[in-house]
């Protein structure tokens, strides 16, 4: 949520710090903050609020609270923690809830004589620097007190309520299959009887989309003068339900699909009130509140041991207690025993441990000890991971390479119902799927990574019809196509190779140089393992980004003396320059006192995809240079 | 003969991982894949139709509601929790997967590491020192851990936890810098009771990490989705 700087500055009579300091304050003890941005005089900061804190941090009290405790300065004042009663009566408006498990409160007030016009400068500030668009004084005051206090409010036209008796009504109730309302911004939206309405009590009309959005038909207008403004309190299941299904997420349903306490009501509703008789003139003409089920008072118990044992502090009573006097949690003490009442917006605070995360966030985890546990021997070994890597290892030393490659497909035996891309709608029923286009893929780059072949595995989990299975797939490719009962015979015979070192008979029918067994079976029928294989550390591999462009294969050979490999390889490289990527010694041998040296060269530009005219006067100047140092190129 | 082939560095991390932790007594646990929403979600404190659900995109299964596509390695705890007593010290490397857009930083499957310790008197200051224990040996230098107070349903008090690498020859991005490393905390008793152990008598901590993440940093490689491509122009490398 965005928080103005000199909004939080007025919670406060000390000068705060500045947004910078704010922010890591909120970083060690609460928040991750987005960022902090300038914006004229004053300061944005962008504040992450958990999912566990969306009912009383997701307004500027609520972080004004929290710099409070953080940083030990007063607030100058609470507007929670002042009283909020809601009189005199309104003698002109009833309300009514049908359900009281959706809606568990509804406040209202009606102010009469409003002139609905601009909010004064100030106002349109303060909601400007929040990136929000002022329209009116009655609606931007609702929405002032929604982002300072964190309860969502509306406001709505009276003229356009039925009149009863010299009564207007509201009811919350359930909306009736496919009936409709059009909202604020003019779309027409078919409801369900899942989507709680606020609706006109005396002639049935739709007039809001409970804790959503307001209707067009009792929206304000400069032509308002009387008004209803709704504070209420709404399931915060049912609101979230609604807001996905219409697809419709406002900042209001936000607020209360995080569950916010029906104790809020009144202190925004006394809040707005106040404020729209000062920006709009008009008088207050009573309050309607409905609350058949207040929230209950919660206890909550924590002793210091147990604190301090979970998170490896020695505090004293006395910490504790500072601490729960800056967050404003009322407490009794007996013994090293604190029975806290927190305060009614702190609805995460249930058990202990939520006392005592209090407790450590606020204290701060700056100086938490760092304590090694006990040694203990390993309780187990697994087989899956013992065997797995012997299997691995047989196969490096064949010169296989392990790659990796995505457990979804387009086709399979078990689909997903959401799948963000359509080639991840399906999991891979096989792992030779995959290998083939591994192999097909890899088969273009062998000159530049210098192999003869290409010769890969992977071992991962699969799900043909039968289920969830571990399965090992080998293959191997040649170049030459005529070759392929060679990739055949090599896959089989590395797979036979890995079955050896288990002591077990892996095999199968390779095709196309893949061959793909699963080694569920096999497992289970392998003793549990004492021990795992020593390997050597992961080495230090800086990791160099590769070329996507095509590359051009030179070869040159050369006659010189014996073990003249260095200084032939020197003069490739310096003529070479920076397009050679790959220089490899592809043969070598003895002919009459001199020896042969053949190389392939791989160049290759990051930039471009390089053309034969490129690489021509380099291999000319190289030859010129190799004849220079003596050598004879042939 | 040829040449020996290279082992995905994602298999020689977690060899590494699995040798560091097992010198602390860590012991190797794996679970499925497809996983079921009980122990996905449920048996680790989520509750039903809240926002703390949004923070990790799921694979949901047709014909399948109770199954998903387990999202994080952290059910393993339960299902071990279920068949073992305490003490118990693991970790729990595995696939998991996420249902978002992908690009240089996001795949749809990724490996992450999850660590559980439970026993009698387990606290953050374990935590601290398990973490700083592998992390150093890990870069085989100095490095320093920090926490900042953070919310996951699983674990009450919850922390992000910060890592800084102050060995010379660190790669350039991590070299001096305070970096998120992973999300970690003390094990919510609801969710020690989901498996059937004694939150009077017990208490643990867990941490989840992105492998992945941790090898980019490690190998300087720029691109998630170069761990899943096949390319032995990007295998041989390690």
């Amino acid at each position: 949520m965005k928080i103005s700087y000199a909004w939080l500055q007025e919670y406060f009579e000390q000068k705060l710090p500045a947004p910078e300091a704010i922010s890591e304050a909120l970083t060690f003890h609460a928040f991750e903050i987005e960022n902090v941005e300038r914006a004229g005089d004053d300061s944005v900061i962008d504040v992450k609020v958990t999912p566990n804190r969306g009912h009383d941090a997701l307004s500027h009290r609520g972080i004004a609270k929290e710099i409070s405790a953080i940083l030990n300065f007063p607030l100058a004042k609470d507007p929670l923690r002042e009283k909020a009663e809601l009189t005199p009566p309104s003698k002109e408006l009833t309300v009514a809830i049908e359900n009281p498990q959706l809606c568990r409160r509804y406040s209202a007030a009606i102010i009469k004589g409003v002139a609905v016009k601009q909010s004064p400068v100030w106002l349109q500030r303060r909601l400007e620097a929040l990136g929000q668009r002022p329209i009116n004084n009655i609606v931007d005051a609702t929405n002032f007190v929604m982002f300072n206090l964190g309860e969502p409010l509306h406001a709505f036209d009276m003229a356009h309520l039925a009149e009863k008796k010299g009564k207007r009504a509201i009811f919350i109730r359930n909306a009736a299959e496919e009936e409709t309302i059009e909202t604020l911004e003019g779309v027409v939206r078919v409801l369900t009887p899942t989507t709680l309405l606020i609706a006109d009590g005396n002639d049935s009309k739709p007039l809001g989309i409970a804790g959503i959005k307001g209707g067009r038909a009792a929206e304000i207008s400069e032509k308002t003068h009387n008004i209803i403004i709704e504070a209420a309190n709404f399931s915060g299941v049912s609101i979230r339900k609604s807001a996905k299904a219409l697809v419709l997420r406002t900042d209001a349903s936000a607020r209360f699909e995080h569950e916010l306490s029906p104790e809020l009501t009144p202190h925004a509703l006394r809040e707005v009130v106040t404020l729209i008789l000062k920006i709009a003139g008009g008088g207050l003409e009573g309050y309607v509140d409905v609350y058949p089920q207040p929230q209950e008072e919660r206890r909550v118990t924590m002793t210091l041991s147990h604190a301090n044992k979970i998170l490896g502090f020695s505090l004293s009573g006395s910490d504790v207690e500072d601490i729960f006097v800056r967050l404003g949690f009322s407490y009794e003490k007996s013994g090293e025993e604190f029975i806290v009442t927190p305060p009614f917006e702190r609805l995460d605070i249930e058990i202990a441990e939520d006392l005592i995360e209090e407790v450590g966030r606020i204290k701060g985890y700056g100086d938490l000890p760092a304590v090694i546990p006990e040694p203990m021997a390993v309780a187990e070994y697994n087989k899956t991971l013992y065997y797995t890597d012997k299997i691995r290892e047989t196969l490096r030393e064949a010169g296989f390479s392990e790659i990796f490659t995505s457990s979804f497909r387009e086709k399979g035996f078990v689909a997903m119902l959401n799948a963000f891309a359509s080639d991840k709608s399906h999991l891979r029923k096989d792992l030779k799927t995959n290998m083939e286009e591994s192999l097909a893929r890899n088969i273009h780059h062998v000159d530049l990574l210098g192999l003869s072949a290409v010769r890969v595995f992977e071992v991962g989990l699969v799900f043909p019809e039968s289920g969830e299975e571990l399965s090992l797939c080998v293959g191997a490719r040649y170049h030459n196509s005529k070759k392929q009962k060679g990739a055949d015979d090599e896959a089989t015979a590395a797979l036979a190779a890995a079955g050896e070192t288990l002591s077990v008979v892996l095999s199968g029918k390779a095709q196309e140089g893949i061959v793909e067994v699963n080694l569920d079976e096999v497992l289970k029928k392998l003793p549990a393992p004492s021990h795992y294989e020593p390997h050597a550390e992961t080495p230090k591999i800086r990791y160099q980004t590769f070329s996507s462009y095509p590359y051009i294969v030179r070869d040159i050979a050369l006659w010189a003396s014996k073990g003249s490999e260095k200084d032939i390889e020197a003069v490739i490289k310096k003529e070479a320059g920076t397009l050679l990527v790959r220089l490899g010694l592809f043969d070598v041998f003895e002919k009459d006192a001199r020896t042969s040296y053949a190389y392939r060269l791989i160049f290759q530009s990051y930039e471009k995809t390089l053309q034969d005219s490129e690489v021509e006067p380099i291999m000319e100047r190289m030859g010129n240079a190799l004849k220079g140092k003596g050598f004879e190129v042939r | 003969m040829h040449a020996k082939g290279h082992l995905h560095p994602i298999t020689q991390i977690i060899r590494d991982m699995v040798r560091i932790f097992g010198e602390l007594g860590f012991s190797y646990a794996e679970g499925p894949e497809l996983e079921s929403v009980y122990y996905n979600f449920d048996a680790l404190n989520f509750p039903k139709d809240h926002p703390a659900r949004d923070m990790q995109d799921t694979f949901y299964i047709k014909g399948m509601p109770d199954s998903v596509m387990r999202t994080h390695t952290s059910p393993v705890q339960i299902r071990h929790m279920e068949t073992h007593k305490p003490p118990i010290r693991i970790i729990i490397p595995g696939k998991v997967f996420r249902n978002e857009a992908t690009d240089m930083t996001h795949e749809a499957q990724f490996y992450q590491l999850e660590g559980l310790m439970v026993e009698e008197g387990v606290s953050l200051a374990h935590l601290k020192g398990t973490l700083h224990y592998f992390f150093e040996k890990f870069f085989k230098g100095s490095v320093e851990v920090r926490f900042r107070p953070s919310f996951f349903p699983f674990v009450e008090p919850g922390v992000e936890v910060d890592l800084r690498v102050n060995t010379p020859d660190a790669p350039e991005k991590l070299r001096g810098r305070w970096i998120e490393i992973m999300g970690a905390g003390m094990v919510h008793p609801n969710v020690l009771k989901a498996g059937g152990v004694d939150p009077q008598k017990y208490s643990g901590f867990a941490f989840g990490m992105g492998i992945d993440r941790l090898a980019m940093l490690y190998f300087g490689t720029d691109d998630i989705r170069l761990f899943y491509n096949g390319d032995l122009r990007f295998v041989n490398q390690f």
